[in-house]
């Protein structure tokens, strides 16, 4: 069936186009924010002992253990019209229910746990000779950040990144509850396969893998083949 | 050339008063886990210290050294770029090759800072050092991570790197040869300074049981209500001289390393050459020179 079925992107429908439009953009804001603000949360993981820390790594890991269909719901009473926060977040013209923002943050939810528990390892690994020497040669600490634990932990960075991107793209559960539409991928496969069947989402199907599996794949083994 | 007067009190990860002087190369005595390390890390701004100098300022504002007991060359980076480090603007690169050909060290500019040995990346980290012009330079057990083929070349290179430059230096160890070779020693156990002085006033009068046994003499013991000690270099084996029973016999590189019973415990160690009667059981006698015997304070 596999080679018999056809993958041709050529058989794409108009409205696959736009699930795979909605899954790349929604899914590149979601990593590109999970960048930004997750990893300060992932040095501060990796840098600070105590129970504070501890703490706040308990409540990062909170969502990944959680059924993904339990946070989605979780999510809808939260963010939800009638609920405080997403009454607070429509007030400001964001609506968090079944909209491009909806997308987002179930991507980011889905996400941000995974990349900061990978981006914490990746940079607790970076030894903290490099960074006093760094201050010790002249450097405040953003600085040294951006020079020496940047740079040393970027593959591991790299991975970590990776690993979110096929986390955010791949979210089912909480999509389904919160961001039904606009449909990303998983969605718009979901609503074919029950349509018009297996065979017909093969072309989809090819696009979602090709999104998410060889650069994390190359990365992977990249990082086996030359440790940093 | 200037010296540092240092009182610093640590609390944390080691409680420690350590009142000392800096005076030129001035080596920091210490067992391992007096707390060598994080007097330096303080002096550097890395740990949180009270006293003086440079209390709350920043590791980054101190004009200081420091070099770590791995050298932590930015793996990262070549040589050059590691020693460009803490320079500014575009001709830093220029700077940082003029500094390494000025230290001999100019075949390294382009290697990847990962690939060198020890004794290399102890050189380079000095060079990155004192890029930056540091007032103070901390070293921490210098010999630490070099092997023993390269231990003594790599360690009087550094010290007369330094030297020659005439910058004020602090280099903690363990390693009582690196003590012989500093202008200012400074003896560090039981969470305080102890004693300090040049070398020669410190080996020739250790005064208590524990300088001599940071100074590495290898032989202490009391007797008849005082207490003496000796280096197992001093001791002479003769034909008058006190009798000893030889109790075990070991060899220690190219010498015999000799534990006697004269009748208190003896250290010593016979140069190559006649070793046939230096066995267990058989007797030797042995002269202690006045002039090598330190008496010292009861304690």
């Amino acid at each position: 069936m596999l080679t018999g079925g056809n993958w041709s992107p050529e058989n794409l429908a108009p409205e696959d186009w736009r699930a795979i439009a909605t899954s790349l953009i929604g899914g590149a804001a979601a990593v590109g924010a999970i960048a930004v603000f997750g990893t300060p949360v992932a040095l501060y993981l990796a840098r600070t002992p105590g129970r504070v820390s501890a703490a706040a790594e308990a409540l990062v890991l909170m969502p990944m253990l959680m059924p993904t269909l339990a946070l989605g719901i979780l999510l809808a009473t939260i963010y939800g019209p009638a609920a405080p926060a997403g009454a607070f977040f429509a007030r400001l013209g964001l609506i968090l229910t079944n909209t491009p923002a909806a997308f987002v943050l179930a991507a980011l939810y889905a996400a941000l746990p995974t990349y900061i528990i990978a981006a914490r390892t990746a940079l607790a690994e970076v030894p903290r000779d490099f960074e006093q020497v760094a201050r010790t040669l002249g450097d405040a600490p953003s600085r040294v950040f951006f020079r020496v634990t940047l740079p040393l932990a970027q593959r591991g960075l790299a991975g970590a990144l990776a690993l979110c991107w096929v986390r955010a793209l791949g979210e089912f559960g909480i999509v389904l509850i919160i961001a039904y539409f606009p449909a990303g991928m998983p969605v718009r496969l979901w609503i074919d396969v029950q349509d018009l069947g297996i065979e017909a989402v093969f072309p989809l199907v090819a696009v979602f893998l090709m999104a998410t599996l060889p650069v994390p794949l190359w990365l992977g083994l990249r990082a086996r083949r030359s440790p940093a | 050339m200037k010296a540092w007067e240092v009182d610093y009190r640590l609390h944390v990860p080691i409680a420690l008063h350590a009142q000392f002087e800096i005076r030129g190369f001035t080596a920091l005595l210490g067992r391992s886990g007096a707390g060598k390390t994080s007097l330096l890390k303080a002096l550097a701004g890395l740990l949180p210290a009270a006293g003086t100098p440079f209390e709350g300022i920043a590791p980054e504002a101190r004009n200081i050294g420091y070099l770590p007991q791995n050298a932590a060359l930015f793996p990262h980076l070549t040589v050059l770029e590691n020693v460009a480090y803490p320079l500014r603007g575009r001709t830093r690169f220029a700077a940082a090759q003029s500094l390494l050909d000025a230290l001999a060290l100019g075949g390294f500019a382009q290697r990847p800072a990962a690939t060198l040995s020890g004794g290399e990346a102890q050189r380079i980290a000095l060079a990155r050092a004192l890029a930056r012009r540091p007032e103070l330079l901390l070293l921490d057990e210098p010999s630490a991570a070099l092997d023993a083929t390269t231990r003594d070349s790599t360690l009087n290179w550094l010290i007369d790197a330094i030297t020659s430059r005439a910058i004020p230096a602090l280099a903690a160890t363990h390693d009582p040869a690196i003590a012989g070779r500093a202008d200012w020693l400074v003896l560090l156990s039981g969470s305080r300074v102890i004693r300090q002085g040049t070398p020669r006033a410190l080996f020739d009068d250790p005064q208590t049981k524990a300088v001599a046994e940071l100074l590495g003499f290898a032989n202490i013991w009391a007797e008849s209500g005082c207490a003496y000690a000796i280096r197992a270099d001093d001791i002479e084996i003769t034909s008058s001289g006190i009798p000893a029973i030889i109790l075990s016999a070991r060899e220690h590189g190219p010498d015999l390393r000799l534990e006697c019973a004269a009748p208190h415990k003896l250290i010593i160690f016979v140069k190559s050459g006649d070793r046939a009667d230096m066995r267990p059981g058989s007797t030797i006698h042995l002269t202690l020179p006045q002039s090598r015997l330190k008496r010292l304070e009861r304690v």
